[in-house]
Order: C-alpha cells, then sequence, then structure tokens
C-alpha cells in the first residue's frame, strides 16, 4: 500500500491501514519516545497517545499530509512534548535535584585511574540512558537541537520558552551528558 | 575556568539514533488497539457531559459586574439627561392651560307630589234597579280612581345667560352700596365740626 492510499485508508477510518500504519512506523517512533521518556514505562504510555495524536490528526487534515513519515515524526515529537511537559511536578522537581547534583558531583580523587572513553563507539543503549537520566527542560532541548536537526531557535518555539533558556539548557545538557555516560561505564566497569 | 572538554561527536550521535530501532510486536498493537477504544469511550461521554465549573474566578467577577450595573441604574434615576432649557419652555407653556369652568346648572327637583287620589263617597245602600251596562260601567269607577291633580315636576335649570345676569345684578348691589357708603361719607364731612384755624380766627376777630 502506498503512502497516499494508506492515508486515504486512515482518513476513512479504515483498521487495517492504521494496523499497517502502526506497524510501519512503529521502531522509529518507539525510539523517540525511548530518547524523550525517562522509563520504559513512560515511553509505553506516550507511544499510544503520539499514535493515537498523529491518527487524529491525520484524520482531521483535508489538505496534503506530504510524506506521511515526516509528518508522523513531527507530531510525535510535539506531542512528546506535551507529555513531558504535562508532568509538571516531576519537571520542576527533578530539575532542582539534579541541577545541585551537577553541581555538587566533582572527582577531586587525584590517583581515580580516568581511562579515556571512546564515545563514538559506544552503543546506542548507552546513550538513550544517559539522555533518559537527564533534566526534562535539558533533555527536551538535547533531543531537539542534536539529534532532530531543530535550530535554538526553533526548539524555544516549540518549548515556549525564550532563545537564551534554550542555549542554557543546551549547554548543561551536553556537559550533563557526558557525565553521565561516564558515570554510567564506570559504574558497570566496577 | 573549567576543564570540562565535550568528547562526543553529536553527528555521529544523530545518526545513531535515527537507525536506532524497536521491534514491533503484537502485544504492542492489542495495547493500542485498546487505548484507542478507552480513547473514543472517553471522548463520546465528555462530548455528552456539560461541564460548568462555579469557581471564585466565575463567581466574583459576576457579583462585581452585577453591583456595578445596579450602581450605575441608581445614578442613572438621579442624572436627568434632557436639555434643562427645552424643559423649562415645556413647563412654560403647560402652565397657562386652565380648564373652563363650566357653568353650575343646579338642578332643584322638587318633591313629586303625591297624587291626590279621590276616593268615592261612602255608598249609601240603596236599591236601585240597574241595568248590567251600567254596573260595568259603576264597577269601572270605581276600580279606577281618577286623577285629578297630576304632579308638575317643576325644574329651575340656570343657563349661562342666568348667572351672568346675576353676576350683573350683584355688581349693580354693589354699586349702590359704595353709593350710599359715598352718600354717608359726605353727610359725615358736613357734620364734622371746624377746625382749629378757622377756631382762631374767629378768637382774632373777637373784641377784647
Amino acid at each position: 500500500m502506498s503512502s497516499p492510499e494508506l492515508i486515504a485508508a486512515i482518513q476513512k477510518n479504515d483498521k487495517s491501514a492504521k494496523r499497517v500504519a502502526f506497524e510501519t512506523y512503529y521502531g522509529k517512533l518507539a525510539a523517540i519516545a525511548s530518547r524523550y521518556c525517562k522509563n520504559q514505562q513512560q515511553a509505553e504510555e506516550i507511544l499510544n497517545l503520539g499514535f493515537n495524536a498523529c491518527f487524529n490528526k491525520l484524520m482531521q487534515q483535508r489538505n496534503s499530509v506530504g510524506e506521511m513519515d515526516a509528518f508522523f515524526e513531527k507530531q510525535f515529537i510535539l506531542e512528546c512534548i506535551a507529555f513531558v511537559k504535562s508532568i509538571r511536578s516531576e519537571y520542576y522537581v527533578s530539575s532542582t535535584v539534579h541541577a545541585t547534583d551537577a553541581a555538587t558531583s566533582k572527582n577531586y580523587n587525584l590517583f581515580d585511574n580516568n581511562e579515556l572513553i571512546d564515545f563514538n563507539h559506544l552503543e546506542t543503549e548507552v546513550f538513550i540512558k544517559a539522555l533518559q537520566q537527564l533534566v526534562p527542560s535539558q533533555r527536551l532541548v538535547f533531543n531537539l537541537h542534536v539529534i532532530d536537526g531543530y535550530t535554538l531557535a526553533e526548539s524555544a518555539v516549540l518549548l515556549e520558552s525564550s532563545e537564551a533558556t534554550a542555549k542554557s539548557n543546551l549547554e548543561k545538557a551536553r556537559y550533563n551528558f557526558q557525565k553521565t555516560i561516564e558515570k554510567n561505564i564506570k559504574h558497570v566497569k566496577a | 575556568m573549567s576543564n570540562f572538554t565535550y568528547e562526543i561527536d553529536e553527528r555521529n550521535l544523530r545518526l545513531k539514533m535515527k537507525e536506532f530501532t524497536v521491534p514491533v510486536k503484537e502485544e504492542d498493537w492489542q495495547k493500542f488497539e485498546t487505548f484507542s477504544d478507552t480513547m473514543i469511550s472517553q471522548s463520546r461521554e465528555n462530548r455528552m457531559r456539560f461541564n460548568f465549573s462555579l469557581n471564585r474566578n466565575v463567581v466574583l467577577p459576576s457579583v462585581f459586574g452585577v453591583i456595578i450595573i445596579l450602581f450605575s441604574f441608581l445614578l442613572v434615576n438621579f442624572v436627568s439627561i434632557k436639555n434643562p432649557v427645552r424643559a423649562v419652555d415645556q413647563k412654560s407653556e403647560e402652565l397657562p392651560v386652565m380648564p373652563m369652568q363650566e357653568p353650575k346648572i343646579e338642578q332643584t327637583v322638587p318633591r313629586a307630589e303625591k297624587a291626590k287620589v279621590e276616593t268615592p263617597a261612602a255608598v249609601t245602600e240603596t236599591v236601585v234597579d240597574i241595568k248590567p251596562e251600567e254596573k260595568a260601567m259603576m264597577t269601572a269607577l270605581v276600580t279606577e280612581p281618577e286623577i285629578t291633580n297630576t304632579p308638575s315636576i317643576a325644574t329651575s335649570v340656570e343657563t349661562p345667560s342666568d348667572i351672568a345676569s346675576q353676576e350683573t345684578e350683584a355688581k349693580a348691589k354693589r354699586r349702590e352700596i359704595r353709593r350710599a357708603e359715598a352718600l354717608e361719607a359726605q353727610k359725615l364731612l358736613e357734620i364734622r365740626p371746624t377746625p382749629v384755624s378757622e377756631e382762631r380766627d374767629a378768637e382774632e376777630i373777637r373784641p377784647d
């Protein structure tokens, strides 16, 4: 089934077409969900919500959708941002907790064997785990700017914040991301 | 100055993340199906419901609005928006209009005099030969008394001309009274004693 036919079938609320679309885009959207959420449980929840939102949007859409791949991805990312923002208590509390952790967790042990880590040859799961450990605001801006390719201004608009805040969060996210990976690798080795 | 060096190649990271996919399972589709069904039923229920939250954000502004409207009505009652000059003109125009006094019509309705019924005098019993025709005439005379004096209802209605004549008479009377008063005054003047100057003159003339 070609993309326009699939879109037409989904717009007619055809369940088989929906299933085809679900199976086609599940792998990619599940990867996105795991990046944006802090654990697997949240990822599953957001997957269902995201797919439902995508199908509803597609059914409401009367104009041409364009590429279905891009449409699904964009809608799913927007749904992920809304979901992460909706958990406000977690958003703010965890933000403060992690900020203090990052400030105080400095290693002053000079005799600690600092092994060099080749970040380019790490497994994807390591990166995803490190991303999940980031603060929501930092995780969102890192995902949007570094992985999904949005500019800082665009990601600031999507996150409903200023560009300076987005930039600041991105810098913190980069620092925390690398440090978390180092910490996780050391923890595994130990 | 921090010793931190960012060593992660973001382009490589992006490629890795874009390539990363999660395998599909039958369970996932079933989970999604149940989830979408529940969402549809929830949306239907939400459509049927009518939610109107009455919290302080709704009640307080509405109460204040009502108070402001009532107060403005109160003020509007005290303030007359009409042009005052025109209002005065209207009042002056309205004042001279006086209703015409209708002439008093005295209706003296005299009591209707009781009709004098002449009852026939006492019939002396006399044996007379009366024919049946004459007898019928007699009974008729006895039963239907003759009304000799019918009451005449005298009504005196005063017309405007009568009222005018009465007024003229009253004026004439007043004139007469005034004339009489004037005559009396003249008489009094004539009777009045001579003034003091005249007496002095008389004394002067008098020889010592």
